[in-house]
């Protein structure tokens, strides 16, 4: 602790510089509260748009420059290779398909065993090694000549009713190899093996249950998220796009006995059914405008049709739009986050599958891969920027009010689920604000310290019986057995908080430069705003940690140690492990002993760790040799009109970019890391009484408790959706009760029972008044038909 | 046995006038089929009427269940004999298959209808038709 | 026709049906067969002179046999509908049936006159009269000690019976007879030559009797030595005189010599083979129809004495003083009625 004291001395000092100097400087008028947090941000800001202003003598450059936000100049994508010596990718798509057969099998038979796990891993090995493989063959390849690779696989859907354009529809399953499906591959495989691998100890304790079932879940998800960035159409993206949301849905609900399991199963499936209405209707759209959906076919047309004149009008100008309604859906943005918190009543593997590595950044690598549509050369100038800023903003909004509400939890698992928000928020706002290499490399950095930052969560939670309140908790440090898991939870807590240096600092930072080095004002607002967020980032990480990490030894455990107090084990709560229980159960509370996590969690938390810290590596290599591995990745794709990382001598607050930022980046962090020191680990009670203080003020309450229920979008939205659903149910169930059933039925069924009721006395069951009504009806008929109509009438 | 006798003789007489024309009639040959009568198609077809009549009028008033099923096996005779008079009117054999149709129909129908009435019976000791009126709510 | 007189007839007949409902005196009884037969003869006589040939009834001997045998069908038919013993209007149904087959014989429907008596006079009727017995003799409370049950004593709403009747007689009469110009009693000679050419083409179908006949006529000729019968020009063993009357057959000798024969009416097959061959030529899909109705009405059978047996099991275990196996609420019911 003493390095990290010693570096944020260092850090405020040179903060503290930075501000007097620029003060004095630049903007002489402007009110500088170094200790005030927040209006610090929003005066930089403000000094910020005073100073590029100010600087961009050209006004009728700066307004060339803010119309061009979204002008990337003329488009050109090199086309596709169909190489089919790769035929052999196929496996890896088909080995984790397999392992879903296999679980399946299992599962449906109720095979008692840790098969389903050895299939799972070795699935996900495989493909790890297929796209390892891939990296060696093809990346080199592919970075020469720019050209992605094509694989067919086989036909699935190829229609044709004419040779005309727009008379053909084809959607083959292919796989379309470029930078960032190689670059999804390779973590999503890597990052799920490592995850199985955890699981199929940290499931073990229901072995007798839904082992099989479990994994079958996992393999199809890897399988889905492997379609989904392997694919060469957008329909192939489209089903693994619905696979994950599926796996999703199984995954959350897998402790389907809890309601809340299965509720928020059903709440994570709706919200992404949104989102897949809108990825529906961009397919549509995009098909209706180019008449294909095979990325190499699309892209040519984008770019063949680019500098022209922009045709389709509205058609054209929705297909960003809906396709950020779906990235809202599955990557939890905007009004549509509120499914991921919880997802938490999953499994934690689960957890850590979902934010990681697999369907969260679904939503990233659409964004990503869909960048051309957020150009003027493809939808219009009117639309693009418009989309662009909605992008940056809804990423932006989704970045600050994530962190606001962790900040409020006390439920360490949900702490990580909103952080995850934020992150991810800061992804789309990396593509909103123009470089899609700052989003994807902070996909990269985020996946593996979330998955990191979850399996230790897990690894608690396993160890103390299912206790998720960090204020039940404290000292682990100094627990035997869980050393090792908070060393790398602070590893995961300093990347989240984006300490300077870090493989997340150097990622998020290309982000902030980005954005605050841009000519559009708005997306300078973006980046002050994301630059205060790493802050509430940074407090909130380490008030998890220092909570859990420092102090006495205090353990409560969670409440699955009476579990066997006549409930079935594996339906009780989450994360249960059944000798724990009885351990917990024959010494009662005071005789708790936690349950140090097992040799596969530490492997997997120490790779994962290993993972996190060699993350930064491309930005390390490129601070000395210039040469990003990321951003290769990125430049060979179709994301690469946003690749880059902001004006390479552009000025922050009239100073040199990099550096300035790197200074108010890392002066922000420590700032929040202090905060979490002060008010969590070194005077506990000082935080507790301003908590305190501040539900008590009339004036302030809405602070912490705001905060604490996520600013109450989930009552928000029940009250605009839930509620009106609920009474226009009762309604509908009103009138079906009186008016159709009451009314209309009841009327049209007994007024024949009335019309029976009156002619009654003419039935009196023999057989012979039936025939004599009924002769007598056919006796009147042939007289009529003798004596009136053959005789027409006069007889 | 006597008037059955005489009865047969004289039908025997009269086919020989109308079909068999006795091989010395030399000017007018025979044709396969011979003329029909009218007065007697009409009095058939009265007949036929007036049975069917007097069918219905059974079927309406008696009470017996087996004699309400013979009253309309006395409509069939009553159709058999429409179609039979009105085969020999158009000189057709149609008229006389109908009948054999009707005589399957006959059959059936006195098979299970007396399988039936024996059914009602056994439950209820009584074969009028009036004991069971069960459809009556 | 006159209709006035129809309807008359009719009503006096209606009459004398309701009349016949009740038991009467030997004789009332005398006085209402002589007015049911009055009536029938009445409505028969009114029908019988309308014949387009008016002298028909006078000079057809056959006439006067059909009226004859209306009379007894329609006696017959009153006292079945009014008997109060089940056995003997099931017997007076017989003597319909007798009469109807002598009408069917004057019809010359022949065949069809003795299958009449088989089948109904000799089968179904005998299964009626087997389980009126049946049912007589299994203790009817009501029929012990008396002549007959009440249910065979009282008719059922007589008179809205007798007027409905009365209604469809008039009317199917009157729809039969009243409008004579627009029915040709007698067949056109038309009708007549395509009878007779149908005839003869069946004749076609059956060359055995062809030769036979054809042979039997040559023989008397002298000629004995026919080896078979020769086809026309036209494929045709048969060439019918356009009238239809006769048809012209060539027969080959031995030798080779040809003999035309010409045949009448005489020849033609009877009315027993003519149907046998209209049945399986015309009909062939009815036929079938006939024995899958008749195969379904075996399979009832079969079902309805299956449960018949099941039911007498029960009711030896009801006489034994043991518990019904089924049905015990509707049995019970049953035995309280």
């Amino acid at each position: 602790m003493g390095g990290t004291k010693g570096m944020s001395t260092v850090a405020i000092i040179a903060l503290a510089s930075a501000f007097v100097t620029h003060a004095t400087a630049h903007t002489p008028t402007a009110s500088m509260e170094p200790a005030l947090f927040t209006t610090l941000a929003l005066a930089l800001g403000d000094g910020a748009h005073a100073v590029v202003d100010g600087h961009a003598a050209d006004a009728a450059h700066a307004a060339h420059a803010a119309s061009g936000y979204a002008d990337v100049g003329p488009l050109h994508f090199v086309k596709a290779v169909a190489n089919t010596d790769f035929a052999w990718l196929k496996w890896m798509l088909l080995a984790p398909l397999v392992s879903v057969v296999l679980c399946g099998a299992l599962a449906m038979f109720k095979v008692k065993s840790r098969l389903p796990a050895v299939f799972t891993v070795a699935a996900f090995g495989l493909s790890t090694a297929m796209a390892i493989a891939l990296y060696f063959q093809f990346g080199p390849t592919l970075f020469e000549t720019h050209a992605p690779l094509t694989v067919p696989f086989m036909d699935w859907l190829s229609l044709s009713w004419g040779p005309a354009p727009f008379q053909s529809f084809t959607a083959n399953l292919g796989f379309y190899i470029d930078g960032i499906s190689m670059l999804w591959m390779l973590f999503v495989t890597v990052l799920a093996t490592l995850i199985a691998l955890y699981a199929s100890e940290y499931m073990e304790s229901d072995l007798k249950a839904g082992y099989a079932r479990f994994f079958f879940a996992v393999s199809l998800f890897v399988a889905s998220m492997l379609i989904l960035v392997m694919s060469d159409n957008l329909v192939g993206l489209y089903l693994g796009w619905e696979g994950v949301g599926l796996c999703s849905y199984l995954l959350i609900g897998y402790y389907a006995t809890q309601p809340g399991a299965t509720a928020a199963a059903k709440k994570a499936f709706i919200m992404n059914r949104i989102g897949d209405l809108g990825l529906a209707l961009a397919i549509f759209l995009i098909w209706t405008n180019y008449g294909t959906v095979q990325y190499d076919s699309l892209f040519q047309a984008i770019a063949t049709t680019g500098s022209e004149t922009v045709q389709g009008g509205w058609s054209k100008a929705a297909i960003p739009f809906l396709l950020l309604l779906a990235v809202c859906g599955k990557s939890a943005q905007g009004p549509l986050f509120t499914w991921l918190p919880d997802a938490m009543w999953g499994p934690t593997p689960v957890s850590a599958l979902i934010h990681a590595a697999t369907m969260v950044t679904a939503g990233i690598y659409l964004l990503a891969r869909m960048a051309p549509f957020y150009t003027v050369q493809a939808i219009g100038g009117e639309w693009a920027e418009t989309a662009l800023l909605t992008v940056g903003w809804i990423g932006c909004f989704t970045a600050f009010i994530g962190a606001t509400i962790a900040c409020g939890q006390f439920d360490y698992k949900r702490v990580f689920a909103y952080s995850t928000i934020s992150s991810l928020g800061y992804m789309v706002m990396g593509l909103g604000v123009g470089t899609a290499f700052g989003g994807v490399y902070y996909v990269f950095t985020h996946a593996w310290f979330k998955a990191l930052l979850f399996l230790t969560a897990g690894a608690v939670m396993h160890g103390m019986a299912g206790q998720v309140d960090f204020r039940k908790l404290g000292g682990l440090l100094k627990v035997p057995g869980f050393r090792l898991t908070m060393i790398c939870m602070l590893l995961g807590c300093l990347w989240l908080a984006t300490a300077p240096f870090s493989a997340a600092a150097e990622s998020k930072d290309i982000i902030l430069l980005t954005a605050l080095t841009s000519d559009v004002q708005q997306v300078r607002w973006m980046g002050w705003i994301g630059v205060l967020t790493a802050g509430i980032t940074a407090y909130y990480a380490f008030r998890v940690w220092f909570r859990l990490a420092l102090g006495p030894v205090k353990i409560e455990p969670g409440a699955d140690q009476h579990a066997d107090h006549g409930h079935d084990d594996h339906a009780h709560a989450a994360d249960a492990h059944s000798t724990q229980k009885t351990d917990a159960a024959s010494h009662g509370g005071s005789g708790f002993h936690p349950h140090a996590p097992g040799l596969r969690i530490s492997l997997v938390l120490t790779l994962l760790a290993i993972g996190s810290v060699l993350a930064g590596l491309p930005s390390y290599l490129e601070h000395s040799q210039g040469f990003n591995w990321i951003q290769r990745f990125v430049e060979n794709s179709t994301a690469k009109i946003r690749a880059g990382d902001g004006a390479e001598h552009a000025l922050i607050l009239g100073r040199d970019a990099h550096s300035t930022l790197f200074i108010i980046a890392t002066s922000v962090v420590v700032a929040g890391f202090l905060l979490a020191w002060i008010l969590h680990a070194k005077n506990r009670a000082l935080g507790d009484r301003m908590r305190a203080f501040m539900l008590n003020t009339t004036g302030l309450k809405w602070i912490p408790l705001g905060s604490e229920h996520g600013w109450y979008v989930d009552q928000f939205y029940n009250a605009i959706i839930g509620v009106p659903a609920w009474l226009g149910a009762q309604l509908l169930a009103f009138t079906d009760r009186f008016v159709i059933d009451g009314v209309i039925v009841a009327a049209v069924g007994r007024f024949p029972g009335f019309v029976a009721r009156v002619f009654q006395p003419l039935y009196t069951g023999t057989v012979q008044s039936y025939a004599l009504t009924m002769a007598g009806g056919i006796g009147l008929i042939v007289a009529w038909v003798v004596w009136v109509w053959l005789s027409g009438g006069a007889s | 046995m006597t008037g059955i006798a005489s009865m047969m003789n004289m039908i025997n007489t009269i086919n020989s006038i109308s079909i068999a024309a006795a091989p010395a009639a030399t000017a007018a040959t025979t044709a396969p089929m011979a003329p029909a009568m009218p007065a007697n198609i009409q009095v058939t077809l009265a007949l036929a009427i007036i049975l069917f009549a007097i069918g219905l009028v059974g079927f309406l008033t008696r009470r017996n269940m087996i004699l309400m099923f013979l009253s309309t096996e006395l409509m069939f005779q009553a159709a058999a004999l429409a179609f039979v008079a009105f085969g020999r009117m158009w000189m057709d054999l149609s008229g006389q298959l109908m009948v054999i149709f009707i005589l399957t129909v006959a059959a059936a129908e006195a098979a299970l209808a007396l399988g039936l009435v024996v059914l009602l019976y056994r439950r209820k000791e009584t074969l009028s038709s009036e004991a069971w009126a069960e459809l009556k709510e | 026709m006159n209709a006035n007189l129809f309807y008359a007839a009719a009503a006096l007949g209606a009459v004398v049906l309701y009349l016949m409902m009740e038991p009467r005196p030997a004789a009332f009884r005398a006085a209402l067969t002589v007015c049911g037969l009055a009536a029938v003869g009445l409505i028969i006589t009114a029908v019988a002179r309308n014949a387009p040939v008016p002298d028909a009834a006078g000079t057809d001997p056959t006439f006067w046999v059909h009226v004859m045998v209306a009379l007894v069908a329609v006696a017959g038919a009153a006292r079945m509908v009014t008997h109060p013993r089940p056995v003997y209007a099931a017997l007076y149904f017989v003597l319909v049936i007798l009469a109807v087959s002598v009408n069917f014989l004057l019809l010359q429907a022949e065949f069809m006159a003795f299958a009449l008596l088989i089948v109904y006079a000799g089968a179904i009727l005998i299964t009626y009269l087997f389980v009126l017995m049946l049912a007589q003799q299994s203790g009817d409370q009501s029929t012990r000690g008396e002549a007959a049950a009440w249910y065979d004593r009282t008719p059922r709403e007589p008179i809205a019976a007798l007027v409905l009747a009365f209604i469809m007689l008039s009317a199917t009469g009157d729809a039969l007879f009243r409008r004579e110009n627009s029915v040709p009693w007698l067949a056109s000679p038309a009708v007549v030559a395509r009878a007779n050419i149908r005839a003869w083409e069946r004749m076609e179908d059956m060359p055995q009797l062809l030769l036979r006949e054809s042979a039997a006529i040559a023989e008397t000729a002298g000629i004995t030595d026919i080896a078979k019968l020769e086809r026309g020009a036209d494929g045709r063993l048969v060439s019918v005189d356009p009238s239809g009357t006769t048809a012209t057959i060539t027969l080959l000798s031995a030798n080779g010599d040809r003999h035309p024969i010409t045949l009448d009416g005489t020849a033609a097959p009877a009315n027993s083979t003519a149907l046998g061959h209209a049945l399986v030529a015309q009909f062939p899909v009815s036929l079938e129809l006939a024995g899958v109705i008749l195969l379904m009405a075996l399979f009832g059978a079969v079902v309805l004495a299956r449960r018949q047996m099941a039911m007498a099991e029960d009711e030896r275990r009801a006489a034994a003083g043991l518990p019904r196996i089924d049905d015990s609420e509707s049995l019970s019911r049953g035995g309280a009625a």
